[in-house]
Formats: C-alpha cells, sequence, structure tokens
C-alpha cells in the first residue's frame, strides 16, 4: 500500500516537475523580455501553429502559453546530429546523468505540508519521508552530477568544452563547502537534518521561528554558493557563451541539450524550495497556513504558500540573471575560498558559541549583520592580487 | 570404514573446495578479461565469469539463507552486490582510464546501495559525497588533462596480469574461508559481535537457569550454564545483551547499560555467595531487559531503516571516540597545509 502511494507520488511529482520546467523557461524567456523591456514570446497558442489546430482554436493566441509545448516537441524532432569525434558512449550517457541526478534529489524535498508536533499522524508530502539524513542525501545525490558537465566536456572531445567542463568542476566542488556550511547552522539550530524536522521547528514557533531571523548570513551564503552548484548567472562560467562558444553543451543538440537544460532547471527548482524550507518556514505562513490550521482546504493552502515561496526565489534567481554580470574565473574562486569560506566557518562558530552557553538564538541576528558588514569592509581594504594588477597597470 | 577423523577432514576438504571453486573459476575469468598482449577473448570469459556467478548463486542456495528478510530487500542485495562487483572487473580490465574512474564511481554507488540496505544511511551518503562526488571527479579532473593522446603503454597492457589475480585470489579466498568458519562452527556461538537473533536463546537459557535455582539447585553450578559456550567470557549471556544494548540509541543505552551491568554483578556475587533469591533477582532482570531488546530488534529490517540513527552517530564519533576524530582530524589538516607548502615551493621553483 504505501508502496503504491510512493510510486503514484513520483509519478506525479515527476510529471509536474518536467511540466514546470518547460513553463519555466517561458517565465525565463518573458523576464528577460521585461527586463530588456522588451515583449518576448506571446505568439503561439495552442494550435502550436499548425493549420489543422487552429481551425479547433479559432486562432487565438493565448499569449504565448503554447510556446513551451512548441519548443518541446521542436526539440523532439530535431535531427539527432552527433559528431565524428566524440566518445559515444559517455557523449550520451552525460545528459542521462544530468537529469537522474536533478530528479533523484528532489526526493527527499517536501513540497507540501508535513507532520509537525501538533499533528504528528499529518500525510507527509515528500517521496521519500522521515529520511533521517534529510538534507545530506540532496547533497550526495547533487554531488554526482558533476558527472554531467565533465564527462559531457570530455566525450565531446573538444577544446571549449573541455574548458568548460574543468571550470564547473572546479567550481562545483569549491562550492560545495559554504553550502554545506550554511547548511551546518541551519541544522544546529534545529538538531536534525531532516527537513520535514526543520519546518516543523519553524512552523510551531510562528513566523519569528523562521531560520531567517537567526541566519540571514547562512542564507546569503547558501543562496550564492546553490547558484554556483546550479551553474545560473553570474557563475554561468562552464557555458560563457563570449568565451566558450556554449561550454560543455557545445556539441549537444536537440534533445540532447535539453535534457541538460532539465537537470538545470529541475536544480533551481530544489534550490528554491530548499531554500523556502530551510530560511523561510516552509508551507508555514502567519494565520493562513498554521500548523493547527484546520479549516477545509487548509492542505491545499499549504502546499500553494511553499509553491509560490519557492516560486518567489526561481524568479529572484531569473532576475539576477539579467542583473548582475559573469564573474570572471579567478574572482569566483577568490569568492568561494576568500570570502564565503572563512565567513561560514566564522558563522558556524558563532552559532556553537550561542547553542553551547545557552543564549538567546536572537544573539546571532546582529552578530551575523556584523560578520557580514566586517567581510565587506575588510574586502574594500585589504589589497586583493586583482588590484594590484589594476593598479600596475595604471602605473604602467 | 572411514576413520571419523578422516571423514570430517573429508567434510571440511569439501567445505573449502565449495568456498574456492566460485573464486578459481572467477579468477580464471578475470585473467582472461586483463587487458595483455594477445587478444581478447571476451565471450570465452564471460562465460567463465557467468559460470563462476552461477556456482556462487548454487552454493548461497545450498547454504540457505538467512534471517527472515523481505523478497525485495533479496533481490535488491543481489542486484547491488552484483553490480559492485561486475563493475570492480571492469574498472581494471578497462584500457581507457576515464572509463576505469567512472567504473570505479559506479563500484563506490552500489557499495552505498548495499550500505543503504543495512539502515547506514549516513555512512552511504557521506561515502558518495566523498568518493563518488569528490575523490573520482579528481582522478577524472587529472587523467582528463594528462592524457593527451592515446593510451600509454600501462593502460594498454596489464603489468603482471597473472601474480596479480593469483594474489588478489589468496586473498580473497583467506578471507571467505575465514567468514564462512567463523558463521558455520555452532549456532550457538557468539560471533565477534552479539547479535539480535540469539536473543530467543539467549531467554530460553536465563529461564532454564532460573527454573533449577528455584527447585533447589546451587546457584554456582548452574551459574556455568549462563555461558552459551563453555568459557568463553564474550559468550555469558550477560554480555551479549550488554552488547546488543550498546547498538541502542544514546538515551535508551545508557539506562539499559546500567540495569544489564547491575543485573551481572548481582549474578556473580550470587554465584559467590550461593544466594539463590540473588540469584533469581538478577535473571529476572536479564529475562525483562532480553524481552525489551527482543521488541526493539524483532522488528523487520524496513522499519529499522526509519529510526534516527545520525543523533548516535553524532554521540557516538564525538562522544566516546572525541579523541580518535579530533587526532585525525588535526593529522589531516596538518597534511593539507602540508601539500600546499610543498605545491608553492614547486610553482617558486618552477618561476
Amino acid at each position: 500500500m504505501s508502496l503504491l502511494i510512493t510510486f503514484l507520488m513520483i509519478v506525479v511529482v515527476m510529471t509536474a516537475i518536467l511540466t514546470i520546467n518547460s513553463y519555466l523557461i517561458l517565465l525565463e524567456r518573458k523576464t528577460a523580455a521585461w527586463i530588456q523591456d522588451r515583449v518576448g514570446p506571446n505568439r503561439v497558442g495552442f494550435d502550436l501553429g499548425l493549420p489543422f489546430l487552429k481551425r479547433l482554436t479559432g486562432g487565438f493566441h493565448f499569449w504565448g502559453l503554447g510556446q513551451p509545448i512548441a519548443d518541446g516537441l521542436k526539440f523532439l524532432f530535431k535531427e539527432q546530429v552527433v559528431p565524428q569525434h566524440v566518445d559515444k558512449v559517455l557523449y550520451f550517457l552525460a545528459p542521462c546523468v544530468a537529469v537522474i541526478t536533478a530528479l533523484l534529489a528532489f526526493a527527499v524535498v517536501p513540497f507540501g505540508p508535513t507532520p509537525t508536533p501538533q499533528n504528528p499522524d499529518a500525510f507527509p508530502f515528500v517521496i521519500a519521508p522521515n529520511i533521517d539524513i534529510g538534507i545530506v542525501f540532496v547533497f550526495a545525490v547533487s554531488s554526482l552530477a558533476v558527472y554531467a558537465i565533465i564527462l559531457g566536456g570530455w566525450a565531446s572531445n573538444n577544446k571549449y568544452s573541455m574548458i568548460g567542463a574543468l571550470r564547473s568542476s572546479a567550481q562545483i566542488i569549491s562550492y560545495e563547502i559554504p553550502l554545506g556550511l550554511s547548511i551546518l547552522v541551519v541544522a544546529m539550530l534545529t538538531g536534525s537534518l531532516n527537513l520535514e524536522r526543520i519546518i516543523a521547528r519553524q512552523a510551531t514557533e510562528g513566523f519569528l521561528g523562521w531560520n531567517i531571523w537567526f541566519q540571514p548570513l547562512a542564507w546569503l551564503l547558501f543562496f550564492t554558493a546553490a547558484l554556483a552548484e546550479t551553474n545560473r548567472l553570474p557563475f554561468d562560467l562552464p557555458e560563457c557563451e563570449q568565451e566558450l562558444v556554449g561550454g560543455f553543451h557545445t556539441e549537444y543538440s536537440a534533445i540532447k541539450f535539453v535534457m541538460f537544460f532539465l537537470g538545470e532547471y529541475t536544480h533551481m527548482i530544489t534550490v528554491s524550495f530548499l531554500t523556502a524550507i530551510l530560511f523561510f518556514g516552509g508551507w508555514h505562513f502567519p494565520f493562513i497556513a498554521e500548523p493547527t490550521s484546520s479549516y477545509p482546504g487548509a492542505t491545499a493552502v499549504k502546499i500553494l504558500v511553499l509553491v509560490f515561496k519557492a516560486g518567489f526565489f526561481i524568479f529572484l534567481i531569473m532576475v539576477l540573471r539579467w542583473s548582475l554580470p559573469r564573474f570572471r574565473y579567478d574572482q569566483l574562486m577568490r569568492l568561494a575560498w576568500v570570502v564565503l569560506i572563512p565567513l561560514g566557518l566564522l558563522n558556524v562558530i558563532v552559532a556553537m558559541i550561542v547553542l553551547h552557553w545557552g543564549l538567546s538564538r536572537w544573539w546571532l541576528l546582529p552578530i551575523s549583520l556584523v560578520l557580514f558588514v566586517g567581510a565587506g569592509l575588510i574586502g574594500t581594504v585589504v589589497s586583493t592580487p586583482d588590484k594590484r594588477m589594476i593598479g600596475h597597470a595604471r602605473q604602467a | 570404514m572411514l576413520s571419523p577423523l578422516l571423514a570430517s577432514w573429508l567434510t571440511s576438504l569439501r567445505d573449502v573446495g565449495l568456498v574456492l571453486l566460485p573464486l578459481a573459476v572467477g579468477m580464471t575469468a578475470l585473467w582472461l578479461l586483463l587487458p595483455q598482449a594477445r587478444p581478447r577473448q571476451v565471450l570465452i570469459s564471460a562465460f567463465i565469469a557467468g559460470t563462476a556467478a552461477l556456482l556462487v548463486g548454487g552454493l548461497v542456495l545450498l547454504r540457505g539463507t538467512g534471517p527472515d528478510v523481505p523478497l525485495l530487500f533479496d533481490v535488491l542485495f543481489w542486484v547491488f552486490a552484483l553490480l559492485a562487483v561486475a563493475s570492480g572487473v571492469a574498472m581494471i580490465v578497462q584500457r581507457n582510464p576515464v572509463y576505469s574512474a567512472l567504473w570505479f564511481a559506479q563500484v563506490v554507488l552500489s557499495t552505498c546501495g548495499l550500505f543503504l540496505l543495512q539502515a547506514a544511511w549516513f555512512l552511504a551518503a557521506a561515502t558518495v559525497i566523498v568518493y563518488a562526488g569528490a575523490i573520482v571527479v579528481t582522478f577524472l579532473f587529472v587523467i582528463m588533462l594528462a592524457q593527451q593522446t592515446g593510451l600509454a603503454p600501462y593502460d594498454r597492457q596489464a603489468r603482471e596480469p597473472l601474480l596479480a589475480c593469483i594474489a588478489g585470489f589468496a586473498l580473497l579466498a583467506a578471507l571467505q574461508y575465514a567468514v564462512s568458519t567463523a558463521g558455520k562452527t555452532s549456532p550457538d556461538t557468539v560471533q565477534v559481535f552479539a547479535q539480535p537473533r540469539q536473543l530467543p536463546k539467549v531467554q530460553q537459557v536465563l529461564e532454564e537457569v532460573r527454573s533449577r535455582v528455584k527447585a533447589g539447585e546451587s546457584p554456582d553450578d548452574t551459574g556455568k550454564l549462563l555461558y552459551l559456550q563453555a568459557a568463553q567470557p564474550e559468550s555469558f549471556v550477560g554480555n551479549i545483551l550488554f552488547q546488543l544494548a550498546e547498538t541502542l540509541p544514546p538515551k535508551e543505552r545508557k539506562q539499559e547499560r546500567d540495569v544489564c551491568e547491575a543485573a551481572n554483578a548481582k549474578i556473580s556475587r550470587a554465584r559467590l555467595t550461593e544466594n539463590a533469591e540473588m540469584m533469581v533477582e538478577g535473571l529476572d532482570q536479564l529475562l525483562a531487559l532480553s524481552q525489551r531488546l527482543e521488541l526493539r530488534f524483532g522488528k523487520s529490517p524496513l522499519s529499522r531503516l526509519r529510526e534516527p540513527h545520525v543523533a548516535s552517530l553524532g554521540q557516538s564519533l564525538y562522544g566516546d571516540y572525541l579523541w580518535a576524530v579530533e587526532i585525525a582530524g588535526t593529522l589531516l589538516l596538518v597534511a593539507t597545509v602540508g601539500a600546499i607548502v610543498i605545491a608553492l615551493r614547486r610553482q617558486e621553483e618552477a618561476a
């Protein structure tokens, strides 16, 4: 019975993620258009431009909502181009790894209400409920995602792909450390790695119990590192167009190319859900979605709250893409090793001190801000090799 | 008529042969598969490897399976185990080092599947992160950067295929023999670790001794029965219960260990002083403890998967083994600093 429920849940969640992914691409294009003062895709309706369907829909364009379907069909029916010089097995394996790891990571992420101490028998809206290692599982699976990029880059047998893959693996391995450090603090505050418990603690303590109040710095570290892990701008060096043509996916076309993007967008969804769950109370929202609220449709409201929170972060990631320029590679690595990791370590030590001596958790808020401002000030004073280079250039 | 000694020798010879035969067949297949100067006979060696797998399967069927587990568990175990062994073979017979590294990642992942079946979630996740996620990726990194065109001679041909196969065979055979004999001597033997499945036997012994003491037999004489195996201190039923209590989550562990220690002390004192009343008291405490433990461990392996264990793991690492963990951590830190210093010096020399 529980096997059947799990199976159904997997089918529903996977279908939902794949559908949402295709519409996220539309949202991304629309966002880009708004920011660049264009209209964006608004022509393709559900007739997909096919004459015999046009008669059914009367030619109405539905504000471009048919675009993702048309795009998907186009990618499916495109010619499969496999370059002569590639390593065939790994060339096809790489996009599969991208999709598999991205989807697998979602297995322990709750997407709706989960049990709390008030009602421990609530139905858990998560594919694999009650996994004690919770967030570590997400880590473990997404640490495998680097294979997709490194294999794609190597199997392509192309220098641009290779450079993209090498950049990426160094980037992903480096940014895993601040990511882990930021989550460590949340786990320490909750006393568990289990995502359902992390939500339950925040929901029970109400709006002022959300982790963001105690750990704004950890949130910033998490979000920055997660952006780098998903290869999104401003950290999308593996596929940096101006230097590397398309980076690790230069040699990929049609459905294989789409699979890499499915992986990236699924990662984006997972990261947004994790941000909402770890720092913003999960499905909890004051008054309308409390652990005690039991009005008809409360479950649906809770799911919607979590989805809206996650949706907000997805939108934020998209807006960031068009607001921040890309980092240079050395800047990217320095950000991880010189800024994020020491900040994360200090943050963990502070949290340890506060928890060990049983101080009020509210101490963490000012200390976080002080650490952040301090790091910024140090950044303006300390001369980096980068600035020294500019200085030399000026003198010359 | 065979003398009993000869008969027992023959039996043990048969047992050893049964264990070693699949290994020997597997070794032959591996030797044929290793990259050598002559062309590889893939079909023949695959057939021999298949025979080895069938032999192992037959041996397992002959032995009978262990405690009752759901069919899904058995199936998953075989899938992961076969995948691990096959990927291990594929890893060493590959000529292309990139593929070898990938097969190594596959070995790690399959082994993590086996860890999961043993309810060791954290170990599985940590192994994936450290090995598959970081170390193998670094291997790939180096291989891809170092290897520009074609395959190096050491990749094209194995250096000492026969010697390597025989060495591996000897190691595996010794291990296999030790494991197979340890599990077989007698159902009552206490293995290296106490097992929950010994609990019924433990209870049976406790009850028997209790009824004998109540019937008026000397506590010291009947106390000797409390050893599942003669004169083995670790086979004292109190010790078995104590070891089982050690595996409980921290809160219960402390309490049950204390209960067990008190009862054990009581029993030894009762045996010394021939105090039947005290003996029965201690036996009752142990009986109650073993029943509680049976309730805890009697669950199916599936339900054991659900128990929170990260907290107990942390307690153990940062409580029981704090010094070991700290010293290991410091050593690693020193090694890292040393590596960086050496790397920087080389760069300076190059410049």
